[in-house]
């Protein structure tokens, strides 16, 4: 009896034993198995978090959103009372805070200090300022004397920069394990690197698109929805005179036109989605055309919406310019072909149908009359022709040997009665080793025609004209100087344009604006070159070149047939 | 104790604090402390160092590279030149400068003592 006792007993304890033995094996596996399975759903987490932050990430620098996935996905890793972000938003810090356990006013306060403390240190800077964002979650409680008992900091680094820091906090003292917090800072990275990546992007993108800005002879700037200028070119400050490199709004505003609204323009432009053009605006002494268009944020990740608005300043000072040259250009040639015509005509009408028999003298006179206005009135013409023979490039000269130094005396004593009549001297100095060569005397004739004739318009009674010839090396040069009214140094670069009339003459008369346009053309066809000096109220001095054929260059040239040798002169009127 | 092992104590001393203002006590002090050979109290100062000074920063800087390069770009320049500096680089070590803030919001010396003294993980 004792001995099956004994042996119920024993076998009792080792049941007993290998159920002891067994318990702890299957506690062990649990335990295991809840490990495994703890891991499995924070990798989980990772997985899902990565691809979510990456996802968000996308195309835009939006910080905001990814912290937002982050803190909003934060109850499938582990338990916490707050979690808080400081976030840098157009370089102000903002905070926000999501509570799921009550905690006091003080307990938010301590967090947000010792974010800013964490943020500060980051940054190498002086405590900031902060704007209290959106507190969400469950109510606060003022009456909790909980501390924050555990809590991390997650700094979001971008390009060496903090652009945003998380909090996560518990009332719970030594709630988080490494492994949960090392999750969290591996998803920042990963979103801290992705930032930093994609911001290099835009960096470069940026910099192309600013080269490209800055190359455009247009003037160009952006201003956001605020009306806060973004971006500005090279050519806009220069067009609006803003000096500075960096220009603020206010720069911009008071460099534009006081009577142009501008502010209004670009809102309606921002509100009404379209482009605003302004055909004409005056600015300082420029005219511009301007087109204020919106620009529109495309990007995949979020809706069309409007960013802003361009400017685009076109300088249409030159176009508007030549408009009106050539406006007074049709005023002067009506004007030019009207006074012979209407000359003619009363002149035919009085050699038709006389008020009086009319003497052969007077006959005679007025015939002179209508040959001397028909002869002005188709060098107009000739002169128009001749014009637009070069605008076309079609203008050619018919050069034959000549004898340059008697078309000058000629010229000269063409004008010397009117010089006389006007009380100005016309000297000639012409040196009598200018050899015979080809050039156009036509067009050459026309050529001194024009710079004597434009000497006397601007030169006072008493005043001097001078024209001298002399040979140079391969070329003779020709000036036509005088001690008329000059020109002024802002206007000498439009002399040779076309139509161009540069203040009243003397006398008052006027032209067509084509004589020193052409003259350039002509002296230009023959292969030489025109050069001015002048000096206002001094007068001014035309030199032109005129290159010697082969023949005329050689020291043994014969002298051509029928042109005498002249002699040197010097003609005082 | 060596001139140079007190060095590298002073220069993780000064980027161990500094990381406790940036990251918070918790992961601050579970990443140095699983460095073998680093002694550190709950404040962040480094009270011995156990071993090759050079060696136990290099785990260090790996352990806060882990969690993250840029940070340890932004933050950690102290301990990269002491690094750089024994490797025979031109960088000179560094002089600690003054000691960090406590990242406690409470200023006065009964709550640092109590901060000690409770947890390393209270605000």
């Amino acid at each position: 009896m004792i001995f099956i006792i004994a042996i119920s007993i024993g076998a009792t304890i080792v049941f007993g034993v290998i159920a002891i033995i067994f318990s702890m094996r299957e506690e062990k596996a649990i335990k295991k198995l809840v490990e495994n399975e703890v891991r499995q759903k924070q990798r989980l987490y990772e997985i899902t978090m990565l691809k979510e932050v990456q996802d968000r990430i996308g195309y835009s620098l939006d910080v905001e959103k990814v912290v937002e996935v982050i803190t909003g996905s934060l109850d499938a890793l582990l338990k916490y009372s707050t979690v808080s972000a400081l976030i840098v938003k157009d370089d102000t810090l903002v905070f926000k805070i999501h509570m799921k356990d009550s905690v006091s006013k003080h307990y938010i306060e301590a967090i947000k200090a010792s974010m800013l403390t964490s943020y500060s240190t980051l940054e190498g800077i002086d405590v900031p300022q902060v704007i209290d964002g959106n507190i969400s979650g469950v109510a606060i409680d003022d009456l909790s004397h909980a501390d924050a008992a555990s809590y991390f900091h997650i700094p979001i680094i971008v390009n060496d920069k903090t652009v945003s820091l998380l909090n996560v906090s518990s009332t719970t003292p030594e709630l988080y394990s490494e492994e949960e917090m090392t999750i969290l800072y591996k998803i920042a990275n990963m979103a801290s690197q992705a930032f930093s990546k994609l911001e290099d992007i835009l960096q470069v993108e940026k910099g192309k698109l600013m080269a490209m800005i800055g190359s455009l002879a247009d003037g160009l700037f952006m201003v956001d929805v605020n009306g806060q200028l973004t971006v500005i070119n090279n050519a806009a400050k220069d067009f609006l005179r803003i000096p500075k490199d960096n220009p603020t709004t206010i720069d911009l505003l008071s460099a534009l036109p006081n009577s142009y609204d501008f502010s209004a323009k670009i809102q309606r432009a921002i509100n009404h989605k379209r482009v605003i053009e302004e055909k004409e605006l005056k600015i300082d002494d420029k005219v511009f055309q301007l087109f204020i268009t919106p620009v529109f944020d495309e990007s995949i990740t979020t809706e069309k919406k409007v960013i802003g608005a361009s400017v685009l300043l076109h300088d249409i000072t030159l176009e508007k310019s030549v408009a009106k040259m050539k406006e007074d250009f049709t005023n002067i040639m009506v004007h030019e072909l009207r006074s012979p015509l209407t000359a003619i005509k009363a002149s035919s009408e009085l050699l038709m149908a006389p008020p009086a028999p009319l003497t052969d003298e007077e006959k005679n006179k007025i015939i002179g009359l209508i040959s001397g206005q028909s002869r002005k009135m188709l060098d107009e013409v000739s002169l128009i022709l001749d014009a637009a023979k070069l605008e076309a490039g079609l203008f050619t000269v018919q050069k034959m040997p000549g004898d340059l130094k008697k078309l000058i005396s000629d010229r000269v004593a063409v004008f010397n009665p009117q010089a006389h009549e006007r009380f100005v001297n016309i000297v000639v100095d012409i040196d009598p080793s200018i050899p015979s060569f080809s050039f156009d005397p036509i067009h050459i004739g026309q050529v001194i025609n024009n710079l004597i004739s434009n000497s006397l318009k601007f030169t006072s009674s008493g005043g001097t004209i001078k024209v001298t010839a002399k040979p140079a090396i391969g070329s003779v040069v020709v000036t036509v100087s005088d001690t008329g009214a000059g020109i002024p140094k802002d206007k000498q670069h439009l002399l040779f344009s076309k139509f161009t009339q540069l203040g009243n003459t003397e006398h008052g008369a006027v032209g067509t604006g084509l004589g020193l346009y052409i003259v350039k053309g002509v002296i230009e066809a023959h292969g030489g070159q025109v050069s001015l000096e002048s000096e206002e109220g001094r007068g001014t001095t035309i030199t032109f070149n005129l290159p010697l054929d082969a023949a005329a260059k050689s020291p043994s040239a014969p002298t051509p047939v029928g042109v005498s040798q002249p002699q040197p002169q010097k003609m005082v009127n | 104790m060596n001139n140079a092992a007190t060095d590298y104590q002073k220069v993780l001393t000064e980027v161990l604090q500094k990381q406790i203002i940036i990251l918070g006590p918790a992961i601050t002090l579970t990443k140095a402390r699983n460095v073998p050979g680093i002694n550190i109290d709950n404040t962040g100062r480094v009270i011995s160092l156990e071993g090759d000074g050079h060696a136990i920063s290099v785990k260090v800087l790996e352990q806060f590279r882990e969690l993250s390069p840029l940070l340890v770009k932004k933050t950690m320049a102290p301990l990269l030149n002491a690094i750089l500096y024994s490797q025979g680089q031109k960088a000179p070590l560094p002089t600690p400068t003054a000691p960090a803030p406590s990242p406690a919001p409470s200023d006065n010396n009964h709550a640092q003592q109590k901060h000690e003294e409770q947890s390393h993980q209270t605000v």
